[in-house]
């Protein structure tokens, strides 16, 4: 039998055998389990969709990304406390990668950024405790949503460049209302009505938002004049879409958002406004993480032109070997939690004292009807205050 | 040069069979552990703390004037601790301890409903009057309501090291109970009782 590369050594060949096996197992192996749970969310196959997560590899380095997809499945499943468990073990992982791993960051610069664990970029994690605080609101447990709220505040006072998010601003106040704070609740309202683009004041005393169409933006605290004839108020956190994947460009908020309205016993009560789009989050981290990312893109290509340099001083056919092993590796990392919805909006609007449903109807920015909801889960009380959500997975 | 590589590959050899089957890492070990001096891991709340903390309070209420000047048995409920913390601190398992320590302390002076199984209890109740002789069942109507409220509320405050060229970070954590025990008649807080601790720990920012 003839022998490949007979003058290399054998510690060698079995290096470039390992290498390109690595090749292969690094560079093409996808998740097909996150995959179809991702493609049977969108297709509104929540329970498909959980089953396909139902294992989900301990240790993994994309086990949090896999808690991120699960919990959002429960929760859209109304699974709330098995949703909101996979959220905080992920929030508990996160708080573990603190500490640099230097066997995944030597291996990220050899091979590529998929090698290191999975966290998200910064507004990912953010809004996993806004997500994780619905979880709570729909178990009545105000409390819970409380940690969430302060989790929130922790992570948008260490922003270090990233942007900050109205939605998680609004969803923190909210929290700490229900728990009668009202002082730090009017800090976040003031905080998301600072960051709001839209046309929408957010009073800080009560948290009504208000279209700034007829009102005069000022300086004192719209009064809440309804508050006297109002039976009750709904809190309804509406969100719509898909968060994009891969690299994005462009000025998402400069989109005409879609928005939804809410109706009872036919009567119309109001509709939501946006409050944060995750594309133009995703966008502004990225921006952020460019320089960064460029510098360790850079290195990683000269530590593989390096490596296969001085494989090919050895032998010419090894070295083009691992210079083709090495770059076949080579992939962007565009890991991220997708079944995240595109636009996160909240509508606060008054309602009947014995509200048991209500209709949502989607509509584009154009105001033509998209689709429309019944819901009558979740719906949680707080005092004269009604709690819901809800998720239009298809546009 | 043939002997050299001989040595490196029986060094590695035997180093790797005694780490495999030799090194106590690698084998599973379970060991029980003296509940009253547990150990802290990270700088957050942990069981020792909860211990630490109900014992205390505890042992504050049960010594103060107030339940001592109190004619007869004082029955409370506990309306729970709020948790005012980042950390999800499972603050019923502190009022159960809390409960169970008061008890004991105060030698039953101290009386607590069982505000957490009421529907049971009325469930019991319905059961028995349906179903139970009339000289086992328990009268209806009977129980006693409380004359007394505790509350309370565990704060958290963190700190860390700023961003500098280091390579582990410093945490600091606060932390304060605060427990209050309200007149339901009146109103007014009988009796208010604080305890607090910190703690530090420093974890690496590089590890392997």
């Amino acid at each position: 039998m003839r022998q490949a590369f007979p003058e290399m050594p054998p510690f060698l060949r079995c290096g470039a055998v390992l290498a390109v096996c690595l090749a292969g197992f690094v560079a093409g192996c996808a998740s097909p389990p996150l995959q179809t749970a991702r493609a049977n969310f969108y297709a509104g196959r929540f329970k498909q969709a959980n089953t396909n997560l139902a294992a989900i590899p301990k240790d993994d380095k994309d086990e949090i990304l896999y808690l991120m997809e699960r919990g959002m499945i429960r929760q859209n499943l109304g699974q709330y406390e098995s949703s909101a468990l996979d959220w905080r073990r992920a929030g508990e992982l996160d708080a573990k990668l603190d500490t640099y791993s230097l066997s995944k960051g030597v291996s990220s610069l050899i091979v590529n950024d998929r090698m290191l664990s999975f966290r998200g970029m910064p507004f990912e994690r953010t809004l996993m405790y806004a997500f994780l605080a619905k979880d709570y609101l729909a178990d009545s447990n105000w409390d819970y949503a409380a940690i969430c709220a302060r989790n929130i505040i922790k992570k948008l006072e260490a922003l270090d460049g990233f942007p900050d998010i109205a939605y998680g601003r609004y969803m923190a106040g909210f929290c700490l209302e229900l728990i009668y704070d009202e002082g730090n609740a009017a800090i976040q309202y003031r905080a998301a009505a600072r960051l709001l683009t839209s046309n929408v004041l957010i009073d800080p005393l009560s948290g009504d938002i208000l279209p700034t169409t007829n009102v005069v933006r000022s300086a004192t605290p719209i009064a809440k004049a309804t508050l006297q004839t109002k039976p009750a108020e709904l809190v309804c956190f509406i969100t719509l879409g898909r968060l994009p994947t891969g690299t994005i460009y462009g000025n998402f908020y400069s989109h005409l958002p879609p928005y939804a309205e809410i109706y009872c016993n036919d009567e119309y009560l109001g509709r939501s406004y946006p409050f944060a789009n995750t594309a133009a989050l995703m966008g502004a981290s990225q921006r952020r993480l460019a320089a960064m990312q460029l510098a360790k893109d850079a290195t990683r290509i000269a530590m593989k032109i390096a490596i296969s340099e001085a494989v090919k001083q050895q032998n010419d056919a090894l070295g083009a070997l691992v210079w083709l092993a090495l770059f076949a590796m080579e992939a962007p990392d565009t890991r991220c939690w997708e079944t995240l919805p595109l636009w996160l909006e909240i509508a606060r609007v008054p309602c009947p004292a014995d509200l048991k449903s209500y209709t949502v109807v989607f509509k584009n920015a154009a105001g033509t009807p998209l689709g429309s909801k019944i819901i009558t889960t979740p719906i949680t009380r707080r005092g004269h205050t009604f709690i819901s959500f809800c998720r239009d997975v298809g546009r | 040069m043939k002997t050299i590589s001989r040595a490196i590959v029986s060094g590695a050899a035997i180093g790797g069979l005694l780490v495999l089957t030799g090194c106590a890492m690698f084998r599973v070990k379970v060991a029980d552990k003296d509940v009253a001096n547990l150990p802290a891991y990270d700088a957050t709340y942990g069981a020792q703390d909860l211990r630490n903390l109900s014992e205390k309070v505890a042992t504050s209420i049960a010594a103060s004037d107030f339940v001592k000047n109190q004619p007869g048995n004082l029955i409370m409920i506990i309306y729970g601790v709020q948790p005012r913390t980042t950390t999800f601190v499972d603050t019923q398992a502190m009022t159960d301890r809390l409960r169970h320590i008061l008890m004991q302390k105060s030698n039953n002076k101290i009386q607590f409903v069982n505000e957490s199984r009421r529907q049971e209890l009325m469930k019991e109740q319905g059961f028995q009057a349906q179903n139970a002789t009339a000289n086992t069942r328990t009268a209806v109507g009977k129980q006693l309501g409380a004359k007394f409220m505790l509350t309370g509320a565990l704060i958290e405050m963190q700190k860390q090291t700023g961003k500098q060229v280091r390579v582990s970070k410093t945490e600091l954590m606060y932390y304060q109970l605060t427990i209050e025990i309200t007149d339901l008649e009146t109103g007014i807080i009988a009796w208010s009782t604080q305890e607090e601790f910190a703690r530090a720990a420093r974890e690496p920012l590089i590890g392997w």
